[in-house]
């Protein structure tokens, strides 16, 4: 079996790919509206999840966990999809030629693929990977120590500040 | 829980991440970002370079004394390899191997400073010079995270925290310091748009 840190590995660098075609001026408007999303997720936890346990109870009782993990992945697929796709907050300006645009376009497009990637695999640490049939005794040293890394957990404190700071470079501009 | 604080590494740390913002100020935010990556290599490259070039560092430095005692010149051969032979090699011991692991890695780190010094022209406004400071501020905490256990490991006052983890705290210091790099790395970004 593949471990899970090769996988989320994986998709962070097609991420990563997938910012250098699409430019960092794109990419940013991903990144604010992902930056938006975990703070709003993050800050309203302690609402959220009862809320999402009384649905569950009743939607699915025999699997709660996996409904509750079903929930995460799919809010954050959708408010992935939607910055994405279609007319997007990409900040305004001219692509960045040579080396150093490069390297804006891969570094942008690693951050969004950290933050997507991160954050599905943090809620579904946290669940206990209902949707994979695995367990977190079967994770290895490596994944154990990158789980604490991800955005929810190790950016929580300041998702607030990175999405004003997004926010008003998209704007002042 | 209580952990304790190594409060000369703490000194150490704010001393080292000053004159790294100062020079990032004087190197401009390029070279730094160019210097990031050999700063964070350094440490992974330096043990396994230490273990593949300690033959070679004691086959050579044989090789010189080799060639001060007399070398192919001398009449005795047989004597100066004698002489040769009895001296110990250079790097014979784990602290001996340990330090010219850290040397290496250093000299990694070097080379990363030295090449944006040759392949990266001067800053050249002001803009450039502060996200510099603030990118050698980056360096300099990673370059301190990454080191500091290394060369100062004794010789130090022990205060009692009370916390829950100090891995926490200092993981929380690596965010905020990830995150200022990104906030610099997205200026820049823009800047650069912003001018075509």
């Amino acid at each position: 079996m593949v471990p899970i840190e090769l996988v989320w590995l994986i998709i962070v660098l097609l991420f990563g790919l997938i910012g250098v075609v699409r430019g960092f001026l794109k990419e940013l408007g991903v990144t604010t509206v992902m930056v938006i999303m975990l703070f709003a997720v993050t800050f309203f936890e302690g609402k959220i999840t009862p809320m999402l346990t009384k649905v569950a109870v009743r939607v699915a009782p025999n699997d709660l966990a996996a409904f509750q993990a079903a929930f995460w992945v799919v809010l954050i697929t959708v408010t992935a999809f939607v910055s994405y796709q279609g007319q997007t907050l990409a900040f305004e300006g001219a692509a960045v030629k040579g080396a150093l645009g490069v390297f804006f376009n891969l570094a942008t497009g690693l951050v969004n693929g950290y933050l997507i990637a991160g954050s599905i695999w943090f809620y579904l640490d946290r669940l206990g990977y209902p949707l994979l049939n695995i367990s977190r005794d079967a994770l290895s040293p490596t994944a154990r120590m990158l789980v604490p890394m991800m955005p929810p957990q190790l950016l929580a404190p300041f998702l607030l500040y990175v999405a004003v700071f997004l926010i008003f470079m998209r704007v002042v501009r | 829980m209580s952990q304790p604080i190594r409060l000369d590494q703490l000194t150490l740390a704010v001393v080292v991440v000053a004159i790294f913002a100062a020079m990032g100020y004087q190197r401009g935010i390029l070279r730094e970002l160019l210097a990031a990556p050999f700063i964070i290599l350094g440490p992974w490259l330096a043990p396994w370079l230490a273990v593949a070039l300690l033959p070679w560092v004691n086959r050579f430095y044989k090789l010189f004394l080799f060639a001060r005692f007399g070398g192919l010149a001398t009449d005795d051969f047989a004597a100066v390899m004698e002489r040769v032979r009895q001296v110990p090699p250079l790097i014979g011991t784990q602290v001996g191997l340990i330090r010219f692991g850290v040397l290496l890695c250093l000299t990694v780190i070097a080379l990363g400073y030295l090449l944006g010094q040759w392949w990266i022209k001067k800053p050249a406004d002001r803009i450039v010079r502060l996200l510099g400071a603030v990118m050698g501020t980056v360096n300099g905490f990673l370059l301190v995270r990454i080191l500091v256990d290394q060369v100062w490991p004794t010789q130090f006052v022990e205060i009692v925290v009370p916390m829950g983890s100090l891995a926490q705290l200092f993981q929380a210091q690596t965010a905020a310091v990830l995150v200022v790099a990104f906030m610099a790395i997205v200026v820049l970004a823009l800047q650069r748009a912003q001018k075509k």
